[in-house]
């Protein structure tokens, strides 16, 4: 006499087991939650939009000489908030000289550390 | 809804599954944690944006990866060892991927919960021993299709391989899963009600 | 005025590209001869990678004999890699610093032996 299970079964009895933890995980679990709520990325064009409005870049009050640099700066930071990612990041690579002369003065060799 | 309601509905509702797939991949509670924690966190700070469908997705792959993560630092702790079959030849082909972690043969009880029905429990506890002997890719494929209900397309964006990869993984799973519960008295077939 | 306003902007968007990478040529002489393995691949280098490589060349004067000509010895290794490789390969060093002295030693142990006896 065996026990017949199917796939919804399966998931059943694992939903179970995920419902079944401690409340201290439980309670981990949701200050994690939190904690990962707090730092959301979202688009904040409005703000810069503000900035950029409280400046006379844009908007109905703009001065005649921003023109370009709003269109330029506009573009620009399209690109950047589209692509999600600040200015700052769009270079990150730091001067890597350092660890470089570690590694190309070591006594082991440099394939040593090549997948 | 706004764009922080989607997507703390999302992780309340993966936060559970996302510890139980931590915990079978690495087997300590308070790395499952931090392994949770630091996905969902990188989810809200990365994709935090993004459309609430494209969710699960992310938020698997980023939890596969900071699994590995996991796994990587602890062999760096053992690091001069891998160093050492990457310079000589002949270990070239013994590298040890932690994603190939094999069969462990315990069925550690801290894993279920004690609960008065007792045959469910059994039936879990049988249920979990055989996932936790499984190749942890084919676990993993197993449960981002069969448990989290991700697509194909979405199972192998999460692991990071093809959608062949996902299908071999998932039916090496299911076979192997059927075979060990077997043993047990227990018959697992694949038609859903 | 305002089409040199938008070709600075345009020109900041293409900074990301290595539009503004420096040219072998900009090399001081000491710094070509220290890079001379990279000669003929600089410009294909990002301008990311091109700075470490100058703070390299940089940092060769203040390296005793011994260790000049180790990197030396390595430099062509190095320049062929990937960026990815070198990225992973910084890593690997950066874990491998962390471990205790003692495998670290057992690790360079084991590797001057393999060069004392090579291939058998």
């Amino acid at each position: 006499m065996g026990i017949k299970l199917n796939i919804n079964d399966v998931r059943r009895l694992l939903d179970r087991s995920a419902s079944d933890l401690n409340a201290t995980t439980v309670d981990k679990l949701q200050a994690s939650r939190r904690a990962a709520l707090q730092h959301q990325q979202t688009k904040q064009p409005t703000l810069v939009h503000a900035w950029l409005a409280e400046h006379g870049v844009i908007g109905h009050h703009a001065s005649h000489q921003h023109k370009a640099l709003n269109w330029g700066l506009a573009t620009f930071l399209a690109v950047a908030l589209v692509g999600g990612i600040s200015y700052w990041q769009i270079t990150p690579e730091r001067d890597h000289s350092t660890i470089d002369i570690a590694i190309l003065t070591d006594e082991l060799p440099v394939h040593m550390y090549v997948d | 809804m706004s764009s922080r309601e989607q997507l703390s509905d999302f992780l309340a509702s993966v936060e559970r599954r996302a510890y139980k797939h931590a915990m079978f991949a690495v087997r300590d509670e308070a790395a499952a944690l931090d392994i949770v924690q630091d996905a969902m966190m990188k989810l809200a700070e990365r994709y935090g944006d993004k459309p609430a469908e494209e969710f699960p997705m992310l938020f698997h792959r980023i939890l596969q990866n900071t699994i590995m993560d996991h796994f990587r630092r602890q062999k760096v702790r053992n690091s001069w060892f891998s160093l050492f079959s990457s310079f000589t030849p002949q270990h070239a082909d013994e590298e040890f991927d932690p994603l190939d972690v094999l069969e462990d043969n315990e069925s550690p009880s801290h894993v279920l919960q004690p609960d008065a029905d007792l045959q469910q429990n059994q039936i879990l506890a049988s249920i979990e021993a055989a996932l936790l002997r499984l190749p942890a890719r084919q676990r993993e494929a197993f449960l981002l299709r069969y448990w989290d209900g991700l697509d194909t397309a979405e199972t192998a964006s999460a692991m990071g391989c093809s959608e062949g990869s996902v299908k071999t993984h998932c039916s090496r799973a299911t076979h192997a899963l059927a075979e060990t519960l077997k043993q047990k008295g227990i018959d697992l077939s694949w038609e859903s009600n | 005025m305002s089409r040199k306003l938008s070709l600075t902007f345009a020109a900041l968007l293409l900074a990301p590209m290595g539009v503004f990478a420096a040219p072998w040529s900009s090399l001081s002489a000491d710094q070509q001869q220290v890079l001379a393995p990279l000669s003929t691949t600089w410009n294909t280098l990002p301008e990311s990678e091109q700075q470490s490589f100058v703070g390299i060349a940089k940092g060769y004067a203040k390296l005793t004999p011994e260790k000049q000509q180790r990197l030396q010895e390595q430099l062509e290794t190095w320049g062929k890699l990937t960026t990815e490789q070198r990225h992973r390969a910084r890593e690997k060093f950066t874990a491998f610093s962390k471990v205790p002295e003692e495998k670290r030693e057992a690790v360079k142990q084991m590797v001057r032996e393999q060069q004392a006896a090579p291939a058998k």
